[in-house]
């Protein structure tokens, strides 16, 4: 009863919660209009796809597919040792199923965070160690169109993970344009700096939970 | 002119066309982006952002869900990137689920009931907030909250009972239940 009267008392303020002016129509139609006067006039959003032609982007197309069926298999795994195999489930397997869908969720999520941050790791610890910045650019544009989807799930709710993953996105676009930089080397350095001053890497790897680990409740909310 | 003649004349590059398609759906996203945001600026940013991906994007619409869902779609995600963006700016390390504690706390130094509801809604996790204002607020329905989401109905509903939950929590603790 007091719920019902509370929730009376919300319908009747919730028109209160930030309450739109008229929408500026003109305005907002010649900003739209100048922005696409200009080529490349949307926002920075760097392209997900490797460039076509170049001998290295073959490479890097390749990493995508195998990284692509790696996720595949990885998430095939997961539900293959959620879901019960046998032909009859038992009373109890069919009870937890109907109620685990978002625990379900949660595991996938954290399989995929896992997958992602250790495929991360891989890539930062060559770009410390100097590897070829053509090499990983590639995968670093795979990992980050992987870190914005990620960022953009609802069932991704730890704070810190989700802090983690905002300074990974910063990194990962950084490698993204750095072949095309004038000072390709310079910047790699300010990008290992920026690894050091905000400690990364031992972040990331702290947030790598054993292989033999549940996945962790953080991830399941929906 | 149809829904399909639009898109059609939009994809062939008539300003007209373009201009028709705007205005038949820039309020319902500048007024989802304001009640997100609270920001005119922020609104207009995120509202021409939408629709440059829009004219973009149109040649991907598959007609699966109604064109303002997938516009919708599209603005939910904009409005959610600026978030971001403006949380890393400000670097606020603010707890998601402390809606309540925030409400309560937001009493003691202004009495005002809907300010504490902006309080509570403004504290909500982002995937509750947004359901709540979609449905409570601006009046979506759950099934195009579900398409434009990419959740299921019932998701869609679970959270906006949650919302309401805590928001009810808030609210008592300011009356002083």
């Amino acid at each position: 009863m007091i719920d019902d009267q509370h929730d009376e008392v919300l319908q009747g303020l919730a028109e209160a919660y930030h309450p739109p002016p008229p929408t500026p129509r003109e305005q907002i139609w010649a900003r739209i209009q100048a922005a696409r006067a200009v080529p490349d006039a949307e926002p920075q959003v760097l392209p997900f796809r490797p460039g076509i032609g170049s001998p290295r982007s073959a490479v890097a197309r390749a990493l995508t597919w195998v990284t692509g069926v790696a996720a595949l298999v990885a998430t095939g795994i997961g539900l293959g040792r959620l879901i019960p195999i046998a032909g009859v489930p038992s009373p109890a397997a069919v009870t937890a199923d109907a109620g685990a869908t978002p625990d379900r969720v949660a595991n996938v999520m954290g399989m995929a965070v896992r997958h992602y941050l250790s495929r991360t790791e891989t890539l930062l610890v060559g770009v410390r160690s100097g590897d070829d910045a053509d090499a990983f650019a590639g995968l670093a544009r795979d990992l980050l169109g992987m870190t914005r989807l990620l960022l953009d799930s609802e069932s991704l709710t730890d704070p810190a993970t989700r802090t983690l993953l905002e300074d990974l996105e910063l990194v990962l676009a950084q490698l993204v344009v750095l072949p095309s930089t004038s000072n390709p080397d310079q910047e790699r350095s300010l990008i290992t700096a920026s690894l050091a001053d905000r400690n990364v890497m031992d972040r990331l790897r702290t947030a790598i939970p054993s292989p033999l680990g549940s996945a962790p409740a953080v991830y399941g909310e929906l | 002119m149809d829904q399909l003649e639009l898109i059609g004349r939009v994809r062939a590059g008539d300003p007209e066309a373009e201009r028709q398609l705007y205005d038949a759906h820039v309020d319902r996203v500048y007024r989802l982006a304001y009640r997100m945001t609270g920001d005119p600026d922020r609104s207009a940013d995120c509202t021409q952002d939408t629709f440059i991906r829009v004219f973009k994007h149109l040649d991907g619409f598959r007609g699966e869900a109604a064109l303002s869902t997938w516009i919708t779609s599209i603005a939910i995600s904009v409005i959610y990137n600026g978030q971001r963006k403006m949380k890393r700016l400000r670097e606020r390390e603010t707890e998601l689920d402390e809606a309540a504690a925030v409400a309560t706390s937001t009493r003691a130094s202004d009495p005002d009931l809907k300010d504490c509801l902006t309080s509570a809604v403004d504290a909500l996790p982002d995937g509750y907030r947004t359901v709540f204002v979609m449905h409570d607020v601006e009046g979506y329905t759950h099934q195009e909250i579900g398409s434009a989401l990419g959740i299921q109905e019932g998701t869609s509903k679970a959270q906006l009972s949650r919302a309401r939950a805590k928001l009810r929590h808030a609210l008592a603790a300011f009356a002083g239940d």
